[in-house]
């Protein structure tokens, strides 16, 4: 239909005064319905997925999306404050995230929250939805046989990953491995999804780059995914397993601790390929939509400067939110005075009035880990650690204890993890028994990972994460043993009708 | 046998004669009849008729359309002169209907219509503020004071989920695209205001003749896919054959802020928030009290100020027996009550025509616009993305707003909130938007009573927006200056072919329509932007200047068609009964190709009551007519290529700290999405009483609509939130009644007053496989909305405060640490714990009826005419009280009544809690206490004018000058800034979010005709 044929009706309806009016009404409708077809738009900005997934360029846009859910630089605050905030290490007041903090720190969660939905459930399903698309068309791609192993392995490696998260925070989830299983799905059983998280790991990781091979950081390589696998064996005490794996990623002899001080470990400048500590990190930039908000949340009201540590110079384009994220008195005051993992540790700040303020006390004190003097408004450039190398000591002492006690090696590994914190060693002759070891493991364990969303699933490990909430004053019918799980998020239960809640949070 | 033989013996006698109107013109086409036989004839084209009647003492029948029916004695005479009476102005008035015109009388569907004269004077920015409580069935509302800011227009009711809720807007015959060039945006983290300017804004109020409202389904169902939210029709002027005419009209004015909410004071501050540390022997290392000097500063008072507006229109019109034209030219100028805040408006126009009676009909409707728009940080959000408005609100009272050095004071407890001056005038953009519209249109008579008509429209939105965030703001000083430039477009072009028939043949009257339309829709968008300037002088004007590695690009490019199938048929029956019927069938490229097609059919009939016998000596009664219709019409989603199963751009991932593009799966698709539908029945009753000294009507309305469009909650677990689907119906009901009347009619004084209310009842009646859906407010608002079968759209849903803990409670029933005044939220399950199973539906966003009230009083050449309107039953969530009961910080300032009065060991207030920081029961935000009734009575409008006595043959041929008041007075028990604003996109929930003020307008003005 155009202008022209329009002009045509005019002129012939015109011509044809004479003749009945219907052949003007048949003329008229029946143009029209000649262009039906016109109803067909292609949107001019979109891709068909018949080009998009067949080529390299296409599939591994859509793996690297896989990534980028992964990537929640942003909202890490979150996953990191919710970890710590219902544990011994971290607490929380006033601003606009009390308003959810509040339910984590009291253990009155329920499944409304939003941060189970908006920051650990959509982001990782929305990694395992565009992992299970490189999976699923990956044989389609026109591509090299390595370059297609590669990206295959890799998406398996995110994918199993996801469900690992998944696994933690809710136990059993649905597990989705198609784009073509949509709707409403059962949670699979536990045997189920932690048979599909190894077995995704081990049958990925040979076709990975070896560390510091990968085509760029913040890809996985036979290192970082083998780490996660350890991690994930070491959650569900699968000793033995987590031990060696843990040996595996130490026999790279690619990964170090002495590399940097503790407090520069974390420092913007280090970070990277380079940074022989990171396995794997969330890739911060101090930019809107990439940047690590953290500090914004540490900084005490009215903050100017302190002096433990000076190289911070704060300035007013630096957000400082009203949201308060404060460490517990009694955790700071476990750690040794001359622990150099302090030095990231503000107790006492100078303010704007030039009055100098002692935080230590009232669960009042600061981490300050993600300090970045290049901070944009809320965004500090620093990287969230997801793995780091202490973390594989850590694990492998503690994997090796659980087996056979505080063997020669365990102690070596810790006593690595403490050198660089400027501690002393531990020894036969302070730390005796398996239990005094698994004791020393924990409180090193929550020393070293200050702000990296360790403690909860540590402290469950441990068995001390009810018994410590009790002791902190919450009451014994809200920390019963069902919060050893986090709830299923609500909107998932209300449109997934047969996923089942998990106990307790009906 | 008996009829034969008496007319046998009966004597034949011819009677002649004439009928004309009271103006000396003869009337064609009169329906002449014997009565009590079936002899009857037609007035020929000269207004004459011949009639063979049995007995020269017969009585002859007039009856014509719009004229009162006349019956006539001959008493012998075989020649007469019959006037016919106008039956009354109101029911002779022409209506528009979509695709044609009645008279008044012979509508069969519910329609009001309001002429220019009857809306809203005073300085308009829009036609949908004028219109605004003046007619039944539409709910109009200005939910903000921001100058040329969005309206909410609703015709009975909500109709769709997701789909779209506004009404269709059709100018001078061609249905407009009421969607803005750019949408709006958040630019660097600032706030955003989700309501955008209304596009309506490029017409000229001053250019409507006037305004139909079809509301029934047999009056939209011409409309077909866009008629389930109504359809506003509305006719710019035409000439008049004769002299040119020329007009001048222009209003001058003041706005002042009609209301803003009363914050603590630097004293009352100081002692409230120090009263309150000491009550709850706070930690003063992270309960700082307030110390030092105290400015007293009103912050909200430094971003208000009273500010002009102003409008001038010029109109010329005339035209001969074979054209008529109408030329306008409008300006419109408005600066906000707000600083940085204007909107100043270019209009011309021209409509031309030309054509002869039963044979050709040929010509155009043309209007440009140029609006230039500027806008400040006001929108929704919070901290440092909220507005300048909230942060004033909650900004430190004691502190100054400048440094000694004249640069911008900030209160580093006040972090990360920005000084608010620093923010309205540091955060801001502009806007160009240039508008053009209009339609060619031919018609041809093939017959006198067969014409066909062809129309060809465009309509052309062009906009521009520069946004600008300075580096004396601290979100500009983290980006050293930002600037983001956006241009976009809208098209929309639409090819109609009609074919219409008119034709009476005796007591039968058939007109009819069919046609076909093709409408394409287009939008295109591109937006840059940079940060980091050398140096920032240039603003948005240098946008090339900042750092090149860092700028920003992004497009888009959309496209929708519409290809649609008309027909419908009017037919009468002696005048007296009325049917139509009409079907359209629409095919929309939104929908997969098996779903494109809707059809879309309505019936109506109409029974013209007076005109029977029986009531014909009923005195009092001057008109009554019967009216019931039943209609589908539909609704398509807002949204292109929901069907479609595409990848386009992901999140972007980070490697080696590098941003990297990726894809990802654009939508959840649903090849089966088809067509929203509404069934809606109608049933009305128009009157006229006394000599029309009364007149109204009265209708009931019943609209359900199904397969509704919703966004049905996806599991998340697929990796997708939400999937358009057709699921659930819901159902409006409600009455509408509308009364006029004359209560006094003397030649110097006269008195007029209309009553109009309309009643709505909104029920979800099933989401489908859904059982409930809970939504997200703005800013922290969090949950606070609930979709649920049996329930009212616009539901909040949230907590029940049933007062404030006191000493001596029994405090084993609350959860463990809660403290004498804390607030008492109600335990639904007695679990001791207050959480969200606790949440009950507070009320409505939606009022229960909404109501308009005008009088206007003449003495000799002063008149005076008063408005009011108003809305019952409606809630609103007002987020000022949500932030200063579960304040975001414990140093921010509050709303002084409740911090004045809150609950101590000396005052167990148990209206407000102690404020003392530590409830275990945590923020609640949505309770009964912050969700408020919204019901209003507004004094709208009052205006008194003068018509200037003038000599004859003077070359001004009329002058008035008047004096306006707008927004003069509400009565309301709600406590915000006004009870109809709202400050989120959304027209179902209503928020008051830190909203732009509402003015009070005064104005002067002159009205001169040449």
């Amino acid at each position: 239909m155009n202008s022209y044929d329009f002009y045509q009706i005019l002129k012939m309806t015109i011509k044809m005064k004479k003749i009945s009016p219907y052949i003007s009404l048949l003329i008229l409708v029946g143009c029209l319905t000649s262009c039906s077809k016109v109803l067909d738009v292609v949107p001019n900005s979109e891709f068909s997925p018949d080009n998009a997934l067949t080529t390299e360029a296409g599939i591994k846009a859509l793996l690297f999306s896989a990534y980028a859910e992964q990537q929640t630089q942003t909202n890490s605050r979150f996953v990191i404050n919710d970890s710590e905030m219902s544990t011994d290490m971290a607490f929380n007041s006033a601003g606009a995230e009390n308003a959810q903090l509040i339910h984590i720190i009291n253990f009155t969660w329920d499944p409304s929250l939003g941060t189970f939905q908006g920051d650990v459930w959509a982001p990782n399903y929305r990694c395992i939805r565009d992992a299970n698309g490189v999976v699923e068309n990956i044989d389609g791609v026109d591509a090299s046989d390595e370059v297609k192993k590669q990206f295959l392995a890799e998406a398996r490696v995110l994918r199993a990953q996801a469900y690992a998260i998944l696994y933690n925070f809710f136990g059993p989830v649905p597990l989705r491995i198609s784009t073509e299983q949509t709707g409403d799905l059962v949670r699979s059983t536990d045997e189920e999804i932690r048979n599909f998280i190894e077995s995704e790991f081990v049958a990925a990781i040979p076709d990975l780059p070896d560390p510091g091979q990968e085509e760029a950081f913040g890809r996985f390589n036979k290192g970082n995914a083998t780490g996660i696998l350890a991690k994930f064996y070491l959650n569900t005490k699968q000793w033995q397993k987590a031990a060696n794996a843990c040996k595996t990623v130490i026999d790279f002899n690619y990964y170090s601790t002495t590399q940097y001080a503790f407090k520069d470990l974390f420092k913007v400048e280090n970070k990277g390929i380079n940074n022989k500590e990171m396995l794997l990190v969330l890739p911060c930039r101090n930019e809107e939509g990439y940047g690590n908000w953290f500090m914004a949340g540490a900084i005490p009201a009215g903050f100017k400067s302190t002096p433990q540590l000076p190289e911070f110079v704060y300035q007013a384009s630096m957000a400082n939110f009203a949201t308060q994220y404060r460490l517990r008195t009694a955790f700071v005051n476990s750690m040794d005075e001359n622990d150099q993992r302090r030095a990231l540790i503000c107790t006492s700040y100078v303010n704007s009035n030039n009055v100098t303020v002692n935080i230590l006390n009232d669960d009042n004190a600061r981490s300050f880990k993600y300090w970045d003097n290049a901070t944009v408004g809320n965004n500090s450039g620093n990287d969230v650690p997801v793995l780091r190398y202490a973390d594989i000591l850590l694990s492998r002492a503690e994997a090796l204890n659980e087996l056979s006690g505080p063997t020669e090696e365990a102690f070596a590994l810790i006593n690595q993890v403490r050198k660089r914190a400027g501690l002393a060693d531990l020894t036969t002759t302070n730390t005796i028994t398996q239990d005094d070891f698994r004791a020393a493991i924990f409180r090193e364990r929550g020393w070293e990972f200050i702000s990296e969303g360790k403690r909860r699933e540590d402290l469950i490990r441990q068995g001390t994460f009810l018994s410590l909430a009790i002791a902190r004053g919450v009451s014994a019918g809200l920390a019963t043993t069902d919060k050893l799980l986090f709830p299923i998020p609500q909107s998932e239960i209300d449109a997934n009708k047969l996923c089942v809640q998990n106990s307790g949070y009906n | 046998m008996l009829m034969q033989g008496h007319r046998l013996a009966a004597q034949q006698t011819t009677v002649k004669g004439k009928v004309s109107d009271g103006e000396g013109n003869t009337l064609v086409g009169v329906s002449v009849s014997v009565k009590g036989t079936s002899i009857a004839t037609m007035t020929d084209s000269k207004g004459l008729f011949s009639l063979q009647v049995g007995q020269s003492t017969a009585t002859l029948r007039f009856t014509y359309v719009g004229y009162k029916a006349q019956e006539v004695p001959l008493n012998g005479r075989n020649n007469i002169e019959v006037t016919l009476v106008s039956e009354s102005t109101a029911l002779d008035e022409i209506v528009v209907i979509g695709y044609g015109a009645v008279a008044k009388s012979d509508l069969t569907g519910a329609v009001s219509s309001v002429k220019a004269d009857d809306l809203t004077k005073g300085v308009n920015v829009n036609m949908q503020q004028s219109l605004q409580g003046r007619t039944t069935g539409v709910q109009i509302y200005q939910k903000s004071g921001e100058p040329g800011a969005a309206m909410s227009v609703q015709i009975r009711g909500i109709t769709s989920i997701t789909g779209n809720n506004a009404p269709l807007y059709v100018i001078d015959g061609m249905p407009v695209n009421d969607a803005a060039a750019i949408g709006s945006a958040s630019v660097a983290g600032t706030t955003n205001n989700p309501n955008n300017r209304t596009p309506l804004n490029a017409l000229n109020p001053a250019d409507i003749a006037s305004i139909e409202i079809l509301k029934d389904a047999s009056a939209t169902a011409i409309y077909g896919s866009r008629g389930a939210n109504g359809v506003v029709l509305i006719t710019t002027k035409k000439g008049k054959e004769g002299k040119i005419t020329v007009s001048y009209d222009a209003s001058v004015g003041q706005q002042q802020v009609a209301k803003t909410q009363r914050y603590m004071t630097g004293e009352e501050y100081t002692s409230a928030i120090n009263g309150i540390i000491e009550e709850g022997q706070l930690n003063t290392s992270v309960y700082q009290p307030v110390e030092g000097t105290n400015d007293n500063t009103d912050w909200q008072d430094l971003l208000l100020r009273d500010a002009p507006i102003q409008s001038h229109d010029v109109a010329i019109s005339g035209g001969n027996n074979l054209t008529k034209y109408h030329i306008s030219a409008g300006y419109f100028d408005q600066e906000g009550v707000m600083l940085n805040s204007a909107t100043t408006r270019y209009n011309a126009r021209i409509n031309l025509e030309t054509g002869e009676a039963n044979k050709y009909n040929v010509g155009f409707s043309l209007a440009t616009a140029y609006i230039k728009d500027h806008y400040n940080a006001n929108g929704t959000g919070l901290n440092d993305n909220a507005s300048a408005l909230y942060m004033a609100q909650n900004y430190d009272p004691t502190a100054p707003p400048y440094n000694t050095d004249g640069s911008y004071h900030r209160s580093s407890l006040m972090s990360p909130m920005d000084n608010p001056l620093a923010v309205i005038n540091g955060q801001y953009s502009l806007g160009d938007t240039y508008r053009t519209f209009g339609n060619l249109y031919a018609e041809y008579f093939i017959l006198p009573s067969l014409s066909a008509k062809a129309r060809v429209g465009t309509d052309i939105n062009i906009g521009q927006r520069n946004f600008w965030v300075d580096p004396s703001t601290l979100a500009g000083a983290s980006f050293n200056g930002y600037a983001d430039a956006r241009d976009g477009k809208r098209a929309y072009y639409l090819l109609e072919g009609t074919l219409n028939y008119n034709k009476s043949f005796g007591e039968h009257s058939i007109s009819a329509v069919v046609g076909s339309t093709y409408e394409r829709y287009t939008s295109s968008s591109l937006v840059a932007n940079s940060r980091d300037f050398a140096l920032p002088d240039l603003t948005y004007y240098g946008i090339g200047t900042g750092d090149a590695s860092l700028n920003g690009v992004n497009n888009g490019a959309q496209e929708n068609r519409l290809l649609s199938y008309l027909g419908r048929v009017n037919y009468s029956y002696a005048g007296k009964y009325l049917f139509t019927g009409s079907l359209r069938a629409d095919g929309s490229a939104r929908f997969g190709p098996e779903h494109r097609f809707g059809y879309f059919p309505s019936v109506a009939v109409a029974w013209k009551a007076k005109q029977e016998d029986f009531l014909q000596n009923v005195s009092f009664l001057d008109d009554l007519k019967l009216r019931a219709s039943y209609g589908v019409t539909g609704n398509q989603p807002n949204v292109n290529y929901l069907y479609y199963s595409t990848y386009a751009s992901g999140k972007t991932a980070v490697f080696d700290g590098e941003k990297v593009s990726t894809i990802a799966p654009t939508r959840n698709a649903n090849a089966y999405l088809q067509w929203e539908s509404a069934h809606q029945f109608d049933v009305g009753l128009d009157f006229a009483l006394f000599a029309s000294r009364i007149s109204g009507s009265i209708d009931y309305y019943n609209r359900k609509t199904s397969n509704l469009l919703y966004d049905v909650p996806q599991p998340l677990s697929t990796g997708f939130s939400a999937r358009t689907e057709n699921v659930g119906s819901m159902r409006n009901t409600g009455m509408e009644f509308s009364v006029n009347g004359t209560v006094v009619d003397h030649q110097d004084f006269k008195l007029d007053a209309g009553f109009n209310i309309t009643t709505l009842k909104n029920q979800i009646l099933s989401l489908g496989s859904v059982d409930q859906f809970i939504g997200s407010g703005p800013g922290n608002i969090g949950q606070y909305s609930i979709l649920k079968p049996g329930e009212s759209m616009g539901s909040f849903y949230g907590y029940v405060v049933d007062g404030v803990w006191q000493e001596g409670d029994d405090f084993s029933l609350a959860q463990s640490g809660v403290r004498p005044g804390d607030l008492k939220y109600r335990d639904l399950d007695n679990n001791k714990v207050i959480n969200a199973d606790d949440r009950v539906i507070l009320g409505k966003s939606l009022p229960d009826f909404y109501y308009g009230f005008n009088a206007n009083l003449r003495y000799k050449k002063l008149a005076l005419s008063i408005f009011f309107e108003g809305a019952k039953g409606a809630k609103m969530l007002n987020s000022s009280l949500v932030d200063s009961y579960y304040a975001v910080d414990f140093r921010r300032n509050k709303l002084a009544e409740l911090y004045l009065n809150r609950w101590t060991a000396a005052n167990p207030s148990n209206e407000y809690p102690s404020f003392i920081p530590g409830d275990v029961q945590g923020s609640k935000m949505v309770t009964s206490k912050t969700v408020e009734d919204a019901s209003y009575l507004r004094l709208q409008s009052v205006r008194l004018s003068y018509q200037l006595p003038l000599p004859e043959h003077f070359f001004i041929r009329s002058a008035s000058v008047f004096v306006n008041g707008q927004n003069l007075y509400t009565f309301t028990n709600y406590s915000g800034v006004d009870p109809a604003v709202n400050a989120i996109g959304d027209d179902i929930l209503r928020v008051d979010y830190n909203s732009y003020p509402l003015t009070r307008t005064f104005t002067a003005g002159v009205n001169i005709q040449f």
